[in-house]
């Protein structure tokens, strides 16, 4: 068989191509380090180096942590995420088994009824979540940001499960029956387990969502001492207008936490977004 | 042993599971929505206790009004850039880091990286990039010679938006890459070899290949970044608030204005219905439209 001339890009061609792509993806980040190590005068006069003996300070990260009040947004984060994402892991695959295992006319509308959401962003609730929290003087509390975020996505969540639970086989259960096991043990022991990869996506897909979100904590959080990480930058921001190199700094520190959960667990981030993207 | 039917769906408990959710769902996603519906209807200031019923006039407000008529213009645009962009750039970054080089494989941690960092931080460091006195990247023009390609890049009504759109790019694109990598690598490797034996360029096996196969991923990926591009808000309010004058005013940004800021909740929440609308009609008919695609292959 006669082989023709192919027309190959040669191998450089790709690596110089993803090093001029690199170095783009890479100048935000660059200054984002640099700058939080530089002194004010560091930061305007010469904007491009590296901070160097004249202008390199650790005064901005005092700074920082000092009136972002760092290690307590940290905590709030984690509080927050934590508790939205726990909460929706058992609440949405518990709402899942029926759906994915009785087709009853009552359990396709409730599917459908969750279906609905997945449309739906949480942005366009702003104020009538505002006015509901404040009736049941929720504004202000952990409690009433982790509802919200867990009704938010708890469309999705519901989605996701049953996709996976319908794909458990019905022997399974059916043996456990035969030794008289309750349907809460059945779910907890036998069909919860199974749902790891669910899990895992459901869990990643909804801390990259919440753990950054800027809106909900901007309108319903106003205490200092509730602020998340995005929300404190915001506020100092807003308070020292003119004074980069702490700001850089306060960002660099509130980057770091999610940046070193990628590193550990890298492998479980890629795979639930894909997870995700395929089951949609 | 079929005689002990599901004896166990049966059981009340079974209903309880889904008891929960549905009860948070309602009261803090489906009620809220509902409520939107009514306050549109009046015209509620958000702290006095009374309001009234105002028909329609809320909605007919909307057109009259020259920010929220520029600001659905400008939703619009920044969806369709974003969108086509960073599917674009994403795509070139998925093709090529699937390339059969060691080097490259390593490097796909490296683009998604933006993802993580949150959208407000990314403003705040692109506003110190765009800055055009002192900024890195009309300082970089300047040094070469190029002062003319140096530009007002967020203080300036004509590009403004379309610098938030290169922000989104760079920010977004890495999670959208992830996706079309996987859809990449589950492309069998035999179609690929017989083409190349088939004598079929590299451009040929992209766009005879690659890309149909990639179908279901685009439909996710076109998806997701539509419904993105339509309610940005933190990249936007941190940047440039919607100026300068209405250049950058979106949905989202006007319906949070007019209701925490001009105390206009009734005209709000009536942007809301209609963007809710909007994303609705274009999520289900992208959807439809996206998965005839994915069937014809």
């Amino acid at each position: 068989m006669e082989r023709n001339k192919t027309k190959e890009l040669k191998p450089i061609f790709y690596q110089m191509l993803i090093i001029i792509l690199g170095i783009v993806y890479i100048i935000p980040i660059y200054f984002l380090i640099i700058n939080s190590f530089k002194t004010a005068s560091g930061i305007t006069i010469y904007p491009m180096d590296f901070p160097n003996i004249d202008t390199f300070t650790m005064a901005n990260m005092g700074l920082a942590i000092e009136k972002m009040s760092f290690f307590r947004s940290l905590l709030n984060n984690i509080i927050i995420c934590g508790s939205q994402i726990t909460i929706l892991i058992f609440l949405s695959s518990m709402a899942a088994y029926p759906l994915a295992k009785k087709i009853t006319k009552l359990n396709r509308k409730i599917y459908l009824f969750f279906l609905l959401g997945v449309v739906v962003p949480s942005g366009i609730t702003m104020v009538p979540i505002c006015t509901l929290l404040q009736s049941m003087s929720l504004v202000n509390t952990y409690t009433g940001i982790i509802l919200v975020y867990l009704s938010a996505s708890m469309p999705y969540a519901v989605f996701m499960y049953t996709g996976f639970i319908s794909q458990i086989p019905n022997e399974l259960e059916d043996a456990a029956v035969v030794d008289g096991c309750t349907t809460f043990k059945m779910f907890w022991l036998i069909v919860f387990p199974l749902l790891k990869n669910a899990t895992i996506t459901v869990g990643v897909l909804n801390l990259l969502g919440s753990w950054n979100d800027f809106l909900m904590p901007l309108i319903l959080l106003h205490r200092k001492e509730l602020r998340p990480l995005v929300t404190q930058i915001y506020y100092f921001k807003a308070q020292y207008t003119t004074e980069w190199g702490p700001l850089f700094a306060g960002m660099l520190l509130s980057t770091l936490p999610f940046v070193m959960l990628y590193v550990f667990a890298q492998k479980y981030i890629l795979s639930g977004i894909s997870a995700g993207a395929l089951k949609g | 042993m079929k005689k002990k039917k599901r004896s166990i769906y049966k059981n009340r408990s079974y209903i309880l599971f889904s008891l929960p959710a549905i009860l948070v769902y309602l009261v803090f996603f489906i009620y809220p929505i509902l409520i939107s519906f009514l306050y549109s209807v009046t015209d509620w200031n958000g702290i006095s206790d009374t309001y009234n019923i105002v028909g329609l006039k809320n909605y007919t407000r909307i057109f009259e009004e020259r920010r929220v008529t520029i600001g659905i213009v400008n939703t619009l645009t920044y969806t369709i850039a974003t969108v086509i962009l960073q599917n674009i750039v994403a795509l070139t970054l998925a093709v090529i880091l699937t390339a059969k080089l060691k080097i490259i494989k390593t490097m796909r941690v490296f683009f998604f990286w933006p993802v993580l960092i949150s959208t407000t931080v990314v403003a705040y460091i692109w506003t110190y990039l765009y800055r055009y006195l002192d900024g890195p990247i009309n300082m970089m023009f300047r040094s070469l010679g190029l002062d003319f390609l140096a530009q007002d890049w967020l203080g300036d009504p004509k590009i403004a938006l379309y610098s938030i759109v290169v922000t989104s790019v760079w920010q977004l694109s890495g999670y959208f890459m992830v996706i079309y990598i996987t859809g990449i690598e589950n492309i069998p490797s035999s179609l690929y070899e017989a083409a190349y034996i088939d004598g079929a360029s590299t451009f040929q096996r992209l766009f005879k290949i690659t890309i149909p196969m990639l179908a279901p991923s685009f439909t996710i990926c076109i998806t997701l970044s539509t419904i993105w591009g339509l309610k940005v808000f933190d990249a936007v309010y941190i940047m440039t608030g919607g100026g300068p004058g209405y250049a950058t005013e979106t949905l989202t940004t006007i319906i949070y204005q007019k209701a925490f800021q001009e105390r206009n909740v009734g005209l709000s929440c009536a942007i809301s219905v209609v963007l809710f609308i909007c994303m609705a009609l274009i999520s289900v008919t992208q959807n439809h439209f996206l998965k005839k695609k994915e069937v014809n292959l």
